[in-house]
């Protein structure tokens, strides 16, 4: 049976490719397509092809057999979408393969590693990435550190010997950070004696690990370090009555919101919200009830939010709300809701039940201009007019300007169905406030003569590794040989035994890397942290 | 050996199907459009016929309006293959002339039978 279904999706494939690379004046008779699905249809069924089956069949139902409608290229690849995906991912992926592995998102654990070793680099991101975390990968140390201050990674691996920066260096120049973040910091060396094992301790790393590696109990490490992580972000930084986060976290997590946006531009919204008559509550049931009261309305909150979203007390009866991608309208909505359920629960002291409102107040930062510090006003403001004007309720003072800033996003790949899957997956992406331009290319040369190549703008390339022509290794070499290289961010696309040409891409300075075959889902994870890290 | 025309357009149903009935020691020939199928049943006789409902030359029904008027001369029991397997279809298909029905998709050990029973019927006919 295999046979017959590879002959089936090849087949399929050359028809969508010979439909899609037509010009967009060019069309194509409805009833040629009708027919096309319905032969499919037939013969999936026949080989038991339940998915194509069934996709074939839905679109079939949405077509007209007698219809003389003409399509243009553009529309048939939009009603084509799911038979050229699924196309892609039966072409690259086996079952079986797609069910054992993990798919990443961009809530994963980030891990970056520092290391010259190529080939070691390779083996360790993919043992980690089949951990389910997402890992970035640098092999140049000076780059390595500024990705590490923008990326701000959940743990760290360096390796000490390093060209022109050795780990311990590395180490030294993040020291500051280290006093402030806990960031597990994993040294992984050759050199195994206990004079360079306490100097990587004293120096600040949590681990060392001697080459050659133990996959098994790297991993079981790994796992540790990232656990303890996690419970070291949770724990030390939250108000022991309301169990949330604290002010000084609120400080520490401010800031890289407001960076976040100036990279991504995607908005968030402030919010701060406070009891309503909080002192009758003292002053009539006692400093008890109200230490309770707090410690509910904390929780309430905090189970009824996203958990993207972050509760701090910010003092008294007064906390903050970060809501991120979160526009002005939805935080609103969504505090109406959470003010008129809060009102609802009953507290019943001695016998006496009563019920607490509260207020918010809100403001959304889509603005480069403005500071924490003048955000946070911004919402007090609001919520004293919330206040002022009746309470239990919201206010926001809205601001009128943004900055659009332009991205241009460009796929290099000779391949015509993953070309359509990545400018349709690149659409759909959730970037407010940046104006992404992508544009598709099947080769280099096109791309490098074109004139957006030259433009002094954000430029975010997704780049084949294996193109005829011209290779994805030499179009990188000649980008980054440009006069405006430092616009551009690089993902390559390569196959999965090419380590040298991954080797020659991250040396070339390449961003980051996949490789072939990988799931849409993740790719877009991918493209989706970059975007919002990196720019 | 029993000889017999598949007339398919779809190429991997086609092989699929060529396949299995020459793995049983039949005899097949292959016509990928409705021209080729009518050009191979005006130059030998087939025991017989399975022929695609949609194909692009001439359908399957016009291929049987073509027997039914002579214009082709043919021995073969008449086995059509369509995707449209409602009832009122399938009477339309048998009341045109064609012998049997075969509703797609099919298993190809489900097609076996049934042309081992329609060849064998056509025997039974015949002694």
């Amino acid at each position: 049976m295999e046979k017959y279904k590879n002959s089936l999706f090849g087949n399929i494939k050359n028809k969508l490719s010979e439909w899609l690379e037509l010009e967009d004046a060019q069309t194509i008779p409805g009833q040629e397509v009708f027919r096309f699905l319905h032969s499919i249809k037939g013969t999936a069924g026949t080989l038991q092809l339940c998915g194509l089956m069934s996709i074939t069949e839905q679109l079939l139902d949405e077509m007209d057999e007698e219809s003389d409608r003409l399509w243009i290229p553009s529309d048939l690849r939009n009603f084509l979408f799911d038979l050229i995906e699924h196309t892609y991912e039966y072409e690259h992926f086996d079952e079986i393969e797609i069910k054992g592995k993990p798919v990443r998102n961009s809530q994963a654990p980030l891990i970056q590693i520092i290391d010259d070793d190529i080939s070691m680099l390779i083996l360790l991101k993919d043992i980690l990435e089949e951990q389910g975390w997402m890992v970035i990968t640098n092999a140049d140390p000076v780059k390595a550190t500024n990705q590490y201050f923008e990326m701000q990674p959940d743990c760290l691996i360096l390796d000490i010997q390093l060209p022109a920066k050795d780990g311990f260096q590395i180490l030294h120049d993040i020291h500051v950070h280290n006093e402030k973040y806990f960031i597990p910091k994993i040294m992984i060396s050759i050199q195994n004696d206990k004079h360079t094992r306490i100097k990587a301790f004293k120096m600040g790393a949590d681990d060392f690990i001697g080459k050659p590696i133990d996959i098994d109990e790297f991993i079981v490490k790994m796992e540790r370090h990232i656990q303890r992580k996690r419970i070291f972000d949770q724990s030390v930084l939250i108000d022991e009555l309301t169990q949330v986060y604290n002010r000084r976290f609120l400080e520490d997590t401010l800031p890289r919101h407001f960076n976040d946006y100036k990279r991504s531009g995607q908005s968030f919204t402030i919010s701060i919200i406070d009891i309503d008559h909080f002192k009758r509550v003292n002053d009539q049931y006692g400093h008890a009830v109200g230490d309770f009261v707090l410690a509910e309305f904390a929780q309430f909150i905090k189970s009824n939010i996203r958990s993207s979203d972050l509760i701090c007390r910010y003092g008294g009866e007064e906390f903050v709300l970060i809501f991120p991608d979160t526009s002005n309208e939805q935080a609103k909505h969504k505090l109406t809701r959470l003010i008129k359920d809060f009102s609802t629960k009953e507290f019943i002291h001695e016998g006496q039940a009563f019920s607490i409102t509260f207020s918010a107040g809100v403001f959304t930062v889509e603005n480069e201009h403005v500071t924490p510090k003048e955000a946070l006003e911004e919402a007090d403001t609001s919520l004293y007019e919330a206040k002022r004007t009746g309470r239990a309720k919201v206010e926001s003072i809205q601001q009128t300007r943004f900055n659009k800033k332009s991205l241009n996003v460009s796929v290099i790949d000779d391949d015509i169905i993953i070309r359509t899957i990545l400018t349709k997956e690149l659409r759909s992406l959730q970037v407010p406030h940046f104006d992404l331009n992508i544009a598709v290319y099947e080769d280099g040369p096109s791309f490098l003569n074109s004139d957006r190549a030259k433009e002094d703008v954000g430029h975010f390339l997704i780049l084949d590794g294996v193109m005829p022509i011209m290779d994805g290794i030499e179009v990188l070499q000649e980008v980054k040989q440009g006069s405006n290289a430092n616009f551009y961010t690089v993902l390559m696309l390569t196959g999965r035994k090419s380590t040298d040409d991954i080797a020659k891409a991250l040396k070339l300075g390449a961003d980051d890397y996949v490789t072939k075959p990988f799931s849409i889902t993740e790719l877009k994870a991918r493209i989706e942290r970059l975007l919002t890290k990196l720019i | 050996m029993k000889r017999i025309l598949l007339a398919e357009d779809e190429e991997v149903l086609r092989m699929l199907v060529v396949d299995t009935l020459e793995d049983e020691d039949y005899v097949v020939d292959e016509a990928a459009d409705g021209m080729e199928a009518v050009q191979l049943l005006k130059d030998r006789t087939y025991d017989l016929i399975i022929l695609d409902y949609m194909m692009p030359g001439y359908t399957g029904l016009e291929i049987i309006e073509k027997i039914q008027s002579s214009e082709i001369k043919t021995q073969g029991k008449i086995l059509m293959l369509s995707a449209k397997s409602q009832q009122f279809e399938q009477d339309r298909i048998l009341e045109a002339g064609a012998d049997y029905f075969m509703a797609k998709p099919f298993s190809p050990l489900k097609l076996i039978e049934k042309i081992e029973v329609i060849l064998h019927e056509a025997e039974s006919i015949h002694y």
